[in-house]
């Protein structure tokens, strides 16, 4: 059994690089569970479904030390979307909830949404 | 009226309600005992007219999670708040079917980050545990519990505090004796980065060391002074880009989840009562 | 099942396995008993096909053979149909899920004497949560995963909570489920149409949204979740919005400009969902609101 550090999990207070953040930041989200991309348990394990990878296997994969990775990680989740997305999110919410209340899912076709069978 | 009344049964009928409710451990103390305290701790100042202190101690973290090699799953999986919520309902029971004054001292601290009662000195007086050098009080079955008191105007008899120590247990004793040291001071030594030191003669513990500071900032890691310490880095940096990195780090992040789970957050070490021996054979499972 | 070794006693075997049922079925009991909607058992093993080393249940308790999954319902019925949709951001729930984890766990130790733990669940490392619940859901066949936010979707049921138990006991595990609970026939319907099925209508990554998904003959052929943008919506007010305004008050030297952010209604509420979690878990729902798994059960009177 690997031991937390190994793991990337002992989380102490490490402060990663500013530069090496800049540096690395899309290619770790782009490998972690950020954006997930084809997880889903019933696709094929021929290389069709895919996963996310854990701290450790990315630092092995890009070769950096596994503290760093985490932070870059961590703040790269946070810094993915500016604080004006929370602004647009209640608004989408606003929007879809509206939509539905007042006409369902019909609401949602572009084109002419099929009859209603009730 | 108040001289008709069977204190021992009324006594006996609520300490085996709160069993039944899940308290491994229950006793009744004296509030008199702790009426010398510090102004601010004095069971008086919480209730006036107090005459009994109802301990309750259970909701131990489960076996398995003892053994876990994870910390995180200590850190966060704790369930310190049944005793709360048993404490609660038992203080409201009191109230609503004795017409005596009951409540629930509050587990969070007080102003100047003090308790508002010493848990420790009221499960002490009450027989519900013994006073341990690694600090919390252990009872000589379950060893660590979680505590809760109730404060009330039922003039209960009292228990008395427990007639043998719990700590040294024997094995500490013989460790001591061959190596100078404790498992709870060995894993944990104040004169190596750790919170405890102590000495032993003839089984009982006549010095105790304890790094108070030391031992708050493991107990609450990822909490209130977790997250004081990683704010104030974060003020003090002046390059903006170095200040995004503590506040949108793991460990700044960590220190939110413990807050805002906070419930199950109650305890983030446990180091020195793992390696205790008082009440590990409960946690001997396959 | 575990093969039985040495000289191989049919009928013992059988009875061996049949005990093994009830026991299974009588600890399932035990969390609906707590308060658990469903509960099923997935093998601690089956974990390793799908995630790393430190993610397993291995990794918490070694020896680990069982997981026992409790699943619960969050949102009441008539949440859903409230016009006020902020008060599904924080109508809350109750957690029976992990309180029955909590109460299965106790009761192997405290029956079986084998070592059982309420597995961990919280994120502990950002966005990551030590083990996977809807992973742990999907093994023990409480449901499998949907387009919509890779959410596992129970056929009854439709969107769930979910926690664990992680044991050394054997118990007879339930298999993930047979076929995919989602697209349902409408959502392929709708796909055939318009290219996209209600959640990924609702939610479009190619138009600032979360979703997308192909689908062919009725099956996922592939998926795609932006979880990041989706935590903005789910996780709307509370930790993640007050750490960007801290990190925005570190940089303002206008005490005015300053003091309009730390009174603005958005710290407020950012503090209100820290101080009052229970009731500000999910923040967004949109995508389930359309979803039709499950949906019918929530029209009542």
């Amino acid at each position: 059994m690997s031991s937390p550090l190994e793991r990337g999990e002992l989380n102490g207070f490490h402060v990663v690089d500013p530069d090496l953040y800049d540096r690395y930041r899309s290619e770790v989200l782009a490998l972690t569970n950020s954006y997930q991309v084809d997880i889903n348990e019933f696709l094929p394990d021929d290389g069709t479904r895919k996963r996310g990878l854990s701290d450790t296997e990315i630092a092995d994969q890009l070769g950096l030390d596994v503290r760093d990775v985490t932070e870059i990680r961590v703040v790269a989740e946070h810094d993915e979307y500016p604080i004006e997305e929370y602004e647009a999110s209640a608004r989408f919410k606003d929007a879809a909830a509206e939509s539905y209340r007042e006409g369902g899912v019909k609401n949602l076709y572009k084109g002419d949404p099929p009859p209603t069978r009730r | 009226m108040m001289d008709e009344l069977d204190w021992v049964s009324i006594k006996s009928e609520i300490l085996e309600m709160a069993r039944k409710r899940g308290a491994e451990v229950v006793g009744v103390g004296d509030p008199a005992v702790l009426e010398d305290a510090e102004p601010g701790l004095r069971p008086s100042e919480l209730l006036a007219d107090v005459k009994s202190m109802i301990v309750l101690g259970g909701a131990a973290p489960r076996a398995a999670e003892w053994q876990s090699p994870r910390v995180e799953v200590m850190e966060t999986v704790g369930t310190a708040d049944r005793m709360t919520a048993l404490g609660s309902s038992l203080a409201r029971y009191i109230e609503e079917n004795y017409g005596y004054y009951a409540l629930n001292v509050p587990t969070a601290t007080d102003q100047d980050d003090k308790a508002f009662l010493d848990f420790k000195a009221a499960a002490i007086a009450a027989g519900a545990g013994g006073a341990s050098l690694a600090g919390p009080v252990l009872d000589p079955t379950h060893g660590f519990l979680y505590l809760t008191v109730i404060l009330t105007t039922l003039p209960l008899p009292a228990d008395g505090p427990l007639k043998e120590a719990v700590c040294p247990a024997p094995q500490c004793v013989e460790m001591w004796d061959e190596k100078g040291t404790t498992p709870c001071m060995a894993v944990c030594p104040i004169d190596d980065g750790g919170c405890l030191g102590g000495e032993i003669q003839e089984g009982l513990v006549i010095k105790r060391r304890y790094d108070q500071d030391r031992c708050r900032d493991r107990v609450y890691h990822y909490w209130t002074p977790g997250y004081q310490a990683a704010l104030e880095r974060a003020l003090d940096e002046p390059d903006p880009r170095k200040r995004k990195m503590i506040l949108y780090g793991s460990f700044f992040t960590r220190t939110m989840w413990s807050i805002t789970y906070s419930g199950v957050s109650q305890g983030q070490c446990f180091e020195c009562i793992r390696a205790c021996p008082v009440g590990s054979d409960q946690r001997a499972l396959a | 099942m575990t093969a039985v070794e040495g000289e191989v006693d049919e009928e013992a075997a059988e009875t061996q396995l049949g005990d093994l049922e009830v026991i299974t079925n009588a600890i399932k009991q035990v969390g609906i008993d707590a308060g658990a909607t469903l509960v099923g058992v997935a093998a601690a093993d089956a974990f390793n096909e799908y995630v790393p080393l430190g993610h397993r249940p291995e990794d918490f308790l070694p020896g680990a053979q069982s997981v026992v999954v409790s699943a619960s319902l969050g949102p009441t019925n008539a949440a859903w149909q409230s016009p006020n949709r902020r008060l599904m951001e924080i109508t809350g729930y109750d957690f029976r899920e992990n309180v029955a984890s909590i109460v299965i766990a106790e009761h192997i130790e405290r029956t079986q004497g084998h070592l059982a733990l309420h597995a961990p669940a919280l994120p502990t490392s950002g966005q990551q949560p030590p083990l996977s619940m809807m992973l742990a859901a999907v093994l023990a066949g409480l449901g499998t995963r949907s387009i919509a936010a890779n959410i596992i979707l129970n056929p009854t049921y439709g969107l769930m909570f979910f926690a664990a138990a992680i044991t050394t006991m054997r118990l007879t595990p339930d298999h993930q489920l047979e076929e995919n609970v989602c697209p349902a026939r409408s959502c392929v319907r709708m796909y055939e149409m318009e290219g996209k099925t209600p959640c990924m209508a609702v939610c479009p990554a190619d138009e600032g949204g979360c979703l997308d998904a192909t689908i062919e003959d009725g099956t996922i052929t592939s998926s795609f979740f932006d979880r990041e943008r989706c935590s903005t919506r789910a996780m709307n007010f509370g930790i993640r919005g007050h750490i960007k305004q801290v990190d925005i008050l570190t940089g303002i030297d206008d005490a005015n400009e300053r003091r309009e952010l730390i009174y603005s209604d958005d710290f407020r509420r950012n503090m209100s969902s820290i101080g009052r979690y229970k009731e500000s878990v999910s923040q967004c729902f949109e995508c389930m609101r359309v979803c039709p798994v499950g949906r019918y059960r929530r029209k009542l009177k």
